[in-house]
């Protein structure tokens, strides 16, 4: 004991600093699920105000011109939906009739998000819906704007997002014009690059590049990034293909997962409800 | 209220880094303010409580962001011990303070992909001069430009040693 205490004594700084490593190492072999999910979740709905506040300005700026936008989208998805509805019965008759699979839609199951990291080096979101909803690893996220990331860790009442802006998390695209299929990989911020395009290709700025479905996580057709710059890479062989996400990864308030499969009729978007609601603005909007 | 002080400085720059940092980043490098914060409180206060207040920044770091507990606990421990033990021998001009930031952060980054890429620490070349090393240059310019503001707002850098600079 007492050479404990005249070790102490003499070495103090070195001793906090050895006592601090083995904490953390301590910390980093606890088991994952055990890693204080509470008390994470806790701290991260503390961090949010001053993640909410430092976008305050920006939002409040911007929610006037973004409602007038919105309200115009609407009346026109409103009409187009009424097409498309009309197009859907048509389509699956036909494919009824030529004995495909029928087709399919995803449940959505929104969320808010509670956390987000401060750390330069990984990106990562929190949010407030775990498995008791429904929710599982790999599901993938979106928002208004298009896909996220997927869910990387999943606990009872709150989940992880591994986003989309993460050097680990490549997405299998298509070009939603040509069908020219590529690997969406991030660089910085909303910015990416669709690889392994030939340069023989038909890529062009514009292009809307959508989830391909290949690999099986991410389901077909959801749009990922748009592209904004097409050149010929520096080998001459391929493409070297600059896109932008619509999403604004560093905004993000709510997300919605996509969890089971479930028949077009049963999907939320031809709820009685939702058609009352747009009737509902098209009439204002029509009012004013 | 000298505890307070610390709790203040952690609120104000981890705001700054989640709110200021992304939006000054030039493509993939941004400065990391946390470093700065840690840095300055290890110059001012010496080893043990330079490596206490890494470990409780790092450790409310690591809370925000799921994935590796004690990660950023371990790197900005030794990151604020370091910084009190420079603080105890060194006098903090400008220069030296850019090279200790930069010396900081890009140490931090080292330290810290090792641990992240175990055993696979090959792969964590590429990341440590595309994006750890120009970081560190952008967090030095940032460490001295919140060191020469907070130098206006009237506050002292003192090291460990006692000098000053104003």
């Amino acid at each position: 004991m007492h050479l404990f205490e005249a070790v102490f004594e003499k070495h103090r700084d070195r001793t906090v600093l050895a006592i601090l490593i083995v904490l953390s190492l301590g910390l980093m072999a606890l088991p994952e699920p055990v890693q204080l999910e509470a008390g994470r979740s806790a701290l991260a709905r503390l961090m949010l105000p001053a993640q909410r506040a430092a976008t305050f300005v920006d939002d409040y700026r911007h929610v006037r011109s973004e409602n007038e936008r919105l309200r115009r989208m609407v009346a026109t998805l409103a009409l187009e939906r009424e097409r498309l509805l009309q197009f859907r019965d048509e389509r699956e008759r036909l494919r009824r009739l030529a004995e495909f699979k029928e087709e399919q839609t995803r449940k959505l199951v929104a969320a808010e998000v509670v956390g987000r990291d401060f750390d330069r080096l990984q990106a990562n979101l929190v949010i407030d819906k775990g498995s008791a909803e429904g929710l599982r690893e790999k599901m993938p996220v979106f928002s208004y704007g298009g896909l996220v990331g997927s869910l990387s860790r999943v606990f009872l009442t709150t989940s992880w997002v591994e986003l989309l802006s993460s050097k680990n998390h490549p997405v299998s695209c298509i070009d939603k014009r040509s069908r020219v299929v590529g690997v969406l990989e991030w660089r910085y911020r909303n910015f990416f690059e669709l690889r392994h395009v030939a340069a023989s290709e038909d890529v062009v700025a514009g292009d809307t590049l959508l989830t391909s479905g290949f690999g099986g996580t991410i389901p077909k057709g959801y749009v990922a990034a748009i592209v904004t710059r097409v050149s010929p890479a520096s080998d001459g062989l391929s493409l070297r293909i600059d896109a932008r996400s619509p999403v604004n990864f560093m905004g993000l308030e709510e997300v919605f997962v996509m969890t089971e499969e479930i028949p077009w009729d049963r999907s939320l978007f031809y709820e009685n409800a939702d058609t009352a609601l747009m009737r509902d603005v098209l009439m204002r909007k029509s009012r004013r | 209220m000298k505890v307070l002080g610390p709790i203040i400085g952690i609120l104000v720059y981890l705001t700054l880094q989640a709110a200021v940092a992304q939006r000054i980043a030039i493509g993939s490098v941004a400065p990391d303010f946390v470093v700065v914060c840690v840095v300055l409180f290890g110059l001012q206060r010496g080893p043990i409580l330079g490596s206490l207040f890494g470990f409780v920044v790092g450790l409310v770091v690591d809370l925000g962001n799921p994935g590796f507990l004690g990660l950023n606990a371990l790197t900005k421990s030794v990151l604020g011990y370091g910084a009190g033990r420079l603080g105890a021998a060194t006098s903090p001009g400008v220069i030296v303070l850019f090279v200790v930031f930069f010396v900081a952060a890009f140490a931090h980054d080292i330290l810290y992909l090792i641990v992240f890429m175990w055993p696979h620490v090959g792969s964590a070349f590429v990341t440590l001069f595309t994006v750890a090393l120009p970081s560190a240059l952008y967090t030095a310019v940032a460490g001295i430009l919140v060191e020469r503001l907070l130098a206006l707002l009237g506050a002292r850098v003192v090291t460990a040693r006692g000098q000053t600079r104003q």
